[in-house]
């Protein structure tokens, strides 16, 4: 009965959170924009974008921007259904804490409501502006970010983000689908890019952010399955990635620019990842021993520049991508 | 004929802060519907022609 009380008053606490004694929040536009996760939309809108210039054919401009502006409010939809369902965890991790709602500033319902809404007008206009075919892929990733990713798979399996970064990769089939109505061999290509780029991406930063992740129970591939193995882990999907970014070499969709710009950045995020595999990133350095301190934080620094450069990697991969088949045409 | 009304008997003034954000957050909804107006206005006429 005490346990009961106890619940009720701890859910009454959190549900009014937000609120101040005259019941109004004291959430701000830009505390909403923070919940869409801008950094995430930028590179959103970014892949759409050159999905959208690499698809054969082309769209009216105010079609492309509707369809551009459309991807990218899905992708911030999903961004704060994400935050909503997270709002626990986040609370405690240094990297999340200072997001709108572990900060108290938005009642969770808030961020619920703005989430479906802007969910459901995006996947709307998109159908209005482009096809059937866009409309149900941005659809589909809203679903598979939340339900399958957030709720599903990112506090129960190490592979959280290898399935889970199918969500990030559908953006630019959806700009390709945009334009052509179809899913193609290029357009799937485009999306394999970005799904082997995602582990070597995020197990670089769970890397060195490991506590962050282990402290609230994710199951980061560091905190199940060690620092060496993910390391290990890292440089084979780069060796993954190197290959399938030089299939849109013969499949056409890339041309000799492309050909010596992938080489060039294979060869950096391979080289990148070759540091860190050999290194000690992740792992628990021996306070008193000041060599296994310097290795450790020597690994860390290593994993924090492959994750740095691992963003410059795909803007510049896509960029030139686009940039070709733009002058090209 | 006579009307009852509850007063209000838990009244809290709400502070500067709180007014400011809700003024911020009613322009930004207004600004949105707009737009999201205009949107759908466009991609009618557009789509129809």
């Amino acid at each position: 009965m005490a346990a009961a009380q106890n619940n009720t008053n701890i859910k009454a606490v959190s549900s009014d959170a937000a609120f101040n004694p005259s019941g109004l929040s004291l959430a701000e536009p830009r505390d909403y924009f923070a919940l869409m996760k801008p950094r995430v939309m930028s590179l959103v809108v970014f892949t759409a974008w050159a999905g959208l210039m690499l698809a054969p054919g082309s769209l009216p401009l105010w079609k492309a921007i509707a369809s551009i502006t459309c991807i990218a409010a899905g992708a911030g939809a999903s961004g704060a259904l994400n935050m909503w369902y997270d709002a626990d965890i986040d609370a405690q991790m240094s990297r999340t804490k200072k997001r709108p709602l572990p900060q108290g500033k938005m009642n969770p319902n808030a961020a619920l409501g703005f989430g479906i809404a802007i969910s459901a007008a995006s996947v709307w206009m998109l159908y209005i502006a482009s096809n059937m075919v866009a409309a149900a892929l941005l659809a589909f990733t809203i679903f598979f970010y939340l339900v399958i990713y957030t709720m599903w798979l990112k506090r129960s399996t190490p592979q959280n983000i290898v399935i889970g970064g199918a969500a990030g990769a559908f953006p630019p089939m959806i700009g390709y689908a945009a334009v052509t109505g179809t899913i193609t061999v290029d357009s799937v290509l485009l999306f394999l890019i970005i799904f082997m780029w995602t582990p070597p991406h995020f197990w670089a930063l769970a890397l060195y952010k490991a506590g962050d992740y282990g402290k609230v129970g994710i199951p980061m591939m560091p905190n199940v399955a060690g620092a060496k193995s993910t390391r290990l882990q890292i440089f084979v999907y780069a060796v993954i990635l190197a290959v399938v970014s030089l299939a849109p070499i013969h499949t056409g969709l890339g041309g000799r620019v492309y050909a010596v710009a992938a080489v060039l950045l294979n060869l950096g995020f391979l080289a990148l990842s070759f540091k860190v595999w050999q290194s000690r990133a992740g792992e628990k350095a021996d306070a008193a021993d000041e060599a296994s301190l310097y290795a450790v934080t020597k690994g860390d620094r290593a994993a924090r520049n492959l994750f740095l450069y691992s963003i410059l990697y795909l803007f510049a991969l896509f960029g030139v991508l686009a940039a070709e088949a733009l002058l090209g045409a | 004929m006579k009307e009852y009304r509850d007063k209000p008997t838990e009244f809290h003034a709400p502070s500067e802060a709180e007014i400011k954000a809700r003024s911020k957050r009613n322009v930004a909804i207004a600004i949105g519907l707009a737009a999201f107006m205009i949107f759908v206005f466009v991609t009618m006429i557009a789509r129809g022609g």
